[in-house]
């Protein structure tokens, strides 16, 4: 016991010294005569003061650091709060994490006129603070974010004052910064309460000092800063009994809002009624090379949706070709892949893609040896790009890039809105080569052919659009791993039902060459991702406990929801664990034939073509 | 040419402990417990005849920004000035006092947004971020189209500090090449640091530490080191297509510019390259 009082003892030290570093990186906002900007806007809910000063001394800092969001943090903003802030962002560093969900301390706003267009409604409900609702707030501070994701920042406003959030609105509030992680975050700080109090009772010694630590989190995070001596004080006297009050309202008062999935239900309902064949006739030769030679791999269920089906993959013997067996039909493929990428599953697709734009700008790296330096690409198309992560990340690598995204649904419209990239396009790859006059120096397809029901026209497409000379990336799971087997369903790149074809990379770059595409580099080591184990575990944790808030499923009542809590909060140990050894362990041993998960294809369209 | 702010914000406190003008604005207490701490670990590990990094580093700054000055003197005041790789220098918000001078600075967008929002934090700070003569430019210099930020009938007077050391040979060769395009005009002139890895002395514990550190917190990235002397790497710079280069060690004459005598040993060496004639 007493250790484990010292081990929180000394998180919650270390917990302080990085809060600490983060108070002091917030900027203040200096006072400013200057009148506000034309073009600036500020947005906040309805009971909000936003006075003169603060207002322009806001214009006058975001002009000056060129900002298009600024979120403003009230000076007498409560400490339990700010710390929570705190814990969410890292104000030194929260501009140039471009990918990052929003942070808002839910008080008030300044954005500029192209910003707040784009981002549209909510924001625009609460420009001149005429909307009242907070998580709607939070949402149109995440949509502005999106908006304008180099230049987001927030800064202290010391004429602003706090307007308290009302306590039904909290949870959601939460909600929309954490996403479905909200409920988890609650019930873990909920443990370490229940953990201070049993070891008060216990051990009571060691009960106050792991509570002092608690307290001294406050004086330590914030001593020195003049603005936050009120906050500080209450946060060291009465910290405790502020965040456990606020915990039980939260939890007893919050305003219960289900998400609205009433359409996506009746969609769900509509589309069992027509009773469609989701699935085409089982073959009994590959797809690719017509071999009568097929064996079984694996067979499995939805791992991540958790909608009804089995899936049959089976492997060609003679090209080596995975591919799912009976495949999804037109009808099951909208089927299963609704609310996954969009609808009730765009939010937390988001939260997955921002996770580590690191791989974004690697994948773009790929090319950076093929191409001239002192003539970068003109244009470049990402097809299967879905909300455009990738060229938003990548147009730092390469910023007088013309880039455009392509995807089946309607993600690239706001790809083009948010300005993430130059243009986008609601359509399939080959749909999109018969029609449009466009040609690209580079395009890239990354895990995308896996998803595609006919790749060699998708191929055929790229070949088509691409200017001569110009480069195809393609980065796909490779389906000779060792780990597919290892693992079994665990393994994620069997991905299904999403993945229709794995194909191994020399039968993918034989039908590159096919289509006048020369294959110049296959990498394996590069391109693995350290992911296999804990994504297992990822996957092992879905499901034991699925989703609750799918509208194909039903809807969750508390207990279900406490059950999934608890699943994923005894899962995050063993998260923890399978983490550090995909990354330090297994990492290493992606040169190794067959241990790699991924590979990537650059090839390039031949002059004369 | 990743994300290197962690050098910015050492070199940010090196240069308020050089006492740069306007170095304060880009101060942090995060950036200077990172310079007490880096130079702590320095000093515990390196011998006492070990070059020290502070007093080099502003050796360096001080050398360009005297440069530049002369540069800038020689044409009445007046002159366009790119900075690659600029980090949190306040030599853009120094020259740019000056109406006549036109300041780019180049960076990463994540560096340069920090630094715009450190010069926020002040009044003094927002006057010089507005100024119409300071321009800002994001983005990797790899793929950037520098041409476009200069105007090419004017001379340039071009910089990159604390950059060299991070690229490899042919790195440096294009970049050189790519300056020298850029210096068509006549007069241009190119100020950048490298010492050579033959001049520089085996690695102490202080130096493996400091690759150490640099390694972990940059992802692998450290120092590229090769066998060229300084003849070859003016050599090399004749070829990308200057017309003279001149190196100077700040230590051979303390006098020349303006340096006070340090009684810690540095190490730094300057490259100027030239132009003297158009190649249009």
């Amino acid at each position: 016991m007493t250790f484990f009082s010292v081990c929180l003892c000394a998180l919650f030290l270390l917990g302080a010294l990085r809060l600490r570093g983060r108070a002091r990186s917030l900027a203040v906002l200096p006072p400013s005569d200057e009148p506000v900007h034309p073009d600036h806007r500020f947005l906040y809910p309805d009971g909000v003061e936003l006075d003169e000063a603060t207002r322009r001394s806001a214009s006058r800092y975001a002009h000056a650091a060129g900002l298009e969001v600024l979120d403003l943090v009230p000076a007498d903003y409560p400490g339990t709060d700010l710390l929570g802030l705190l814990e969410l962002v890292d104000p030194n560093a929260y501009r140039g994490q471009f990918l990052l969900p929003a942070r808002t301390a839910g008080t008030a706003i300044l954005t500029t006129a192209d910003c707040l267009r784009r981002a549209g409604h909510p924001a625009t409900a609460f420009h001149g603070g005429k909307a009242h609702d907070r998580v709607d707030f939070a949402r149109a501070a995440a949509e502005l974010k999106r908006c304008a994701p180099r230049n987001t920042s927030m800064a202290l406003a010391p004429g602003l004052r706090h307007a308290p959030l009302p306590t039904p609105e909290r949870f959601g509030f939460l909600r929309v910064l954490l996403g479905d992680i909200a409920g988890l975050a609650l019930l873990f700080q909920g443990l370490i309460f229940l953990y201070m109090a049993f070891l008060l009772w216990r051990a009571p010694l060691a009960g106050a000092v792991t509570i002092a630590c608690f307290h001294a989190q406050g004086l330590i995070a914030l001593s020195g800063l003049p603005w936050a001596r009120a906050q500080r004080t209450k946060l060291t006297l009465f910290r405790v009994v502020h965040e456990v009050t606020s915990l039980i309202l939260v939890v007893l008062r919050s305003k219960s809002e289900p998400r609205d999935d009433s359409k996506a239900r009746a969609w769900y309902k509509d589309f069992e009624a027509l009773g469609e064949d989701l699935r085409e006739p089982t073959r009994d030769s590959c797809p690719h090379c017509e071999a009568a030679a097929l064996e079984p791999v694996i067979t499995l269920g939805d791992s991540f949706q958790h909608k009804p089906g089995e899936f049959h993959l089976d492997r060609c013997t003679s090209c080596g070709l995975v591919f799912q067996n009976p495949r999804l039909s037109p009808a099951g493929l909208a089927y299963h892949y609704r609310d996954f990428y969009d609808g009730t599953g765009a939010e937390q697709l988001d939260f997955v893609f921002s996770v580590n734009p690191d791989c974004y700008t690697d994948r773009a790296r790929v090319l950076e040896p093929h191409i001239d330096p002192l003539t970068p690409p003109e244009s470049w198309l990402d097809a299967g790009g879905g909300h455009g992560h990738f060229c938003l990340a990548a147009a730092e690598l390469f910023p007088s890039t013309r880039f455009e995204v392509l995807d089946l649904s309607d993600a690239p419209n706001d790809a083009e809105r948010r300005g993430w990239a130059t243009k986008g396009h609601c359509v399939t790859l080959p749909d999109f080569a018969n029609t449009s006059q466009d040609r690209y120096d580079i395009i890239s397809l990354s895990h995308c052919m896996e998803h595609v029901p006919d790749p060699p026209a998708e191929l055929a497409a790229a070949a088509k659009l691409l200017n001569p000379g110009g480069h195809l990336f393609i980065e796909v799971p490779d389906p000779t791993c060792k780990f597919g087997r290892w693992l079994g369903r665990f393994w994620l790149p069997w991905f299904q039902p999403q993945h229709l074809n794995l194909y191994p990379a020399e039968t993918l770059a034989e039908l590159c060459s096919s289509h006048g595409l020369q294959v110049i580099e296959t990498d394996h080591i590069d391109a693995h991702q350290p992911t296999d184990l804990h994504y297992a575990i990822l996957v092992a944790l879905s499901s034991l406990a699925p989703p609750t808030n799918a509208p194909w499923r039903k809807p969750a009542d508390w207990a279900d929801n406490l059950i999934h809590s608890l699943v994923w909060l005894a899962g995050l140990p063993f998260l923890g664990v399978a983490l550090l050894i995909d990354r330090l362990v297994l990492a290493h041993f992606a040169h190794r034939p067959g241990w790699s998960n991924t590979y990537r294809l650059v090839a390039r369209k031949e002059l004369s073509q | 040419m990743s994300d290197l702010s962690i050098t910015a914000k050492y070199t940010a406190h090196a240069w308020v402990f050089g006492k740069f003008e306007c170095a304060e604005l880009f101060d942090t207490e995060e950036a200077k417990f990172l310079f007490d701490v880096t130079n702590a670990a320095l000093d515990l590990t390196s011998g006492k005849a070990a070059p020290s990094l502070p007093h080099s580093l502003v050796q360096r700054h001080t050398v360009i920004d005297r440069l530049l000055s002369d540069w800038l003197l020689e044409r009445g005041g007046k002159g366009q000035v790119l900075e690659l790789a600029a980090g949190l220098s306040a030599r853009g918000v120094r020259f740019t006092r000056n109406p006549e001078v036109s300041y780019t600075e180049v960076d990463l967008p994540a560096v340069l947004g920090r630094k715009r929002e450190l010069l926020a934090r002040t009044t003094q700070g927002q006057d010089a971020a507005l100024r119409p003569n300071l321009h800002f430019i994001s983005g990797d210099l790899t793929h950037l189209d520098l041409v476009a930020l200069v105007d090419p009938e004017r001379p340039l007077f071009l910089i990159t500090e604390g950059l060299l050391m991070y690229l490899d040979a042919d790195a440096q060769r294009l970049l050189w090449q790519r300056a020298a395009a850029l210096c068509s005009q006549a007069t241009s002139a190119y100020a950048f640091d490298l010492v050579p890895a033959c001049e520089q002395p085996l690695a102490g514990r202080g130096g493996r530490l400091l690759d150490i550190g640099l390694r972990l917190v940059t992802g692998g990235r450290s120092f590229a080191k090769d066998e060229r002397t300084r003849q070859d790497l003016s050599t090399d710079l004749l070829d990308a297509g200057f017309d003279s280069v001149t190196t100077h060690d700040p230590k051979d004459n303390y006098d020349r510019w303006n340096l006070s005598h340090p009684r810690v040993p540095t190490q730094q060496l300057l490259f100027h390259a030239t132009r003297t004639g158009s190649t249009k």
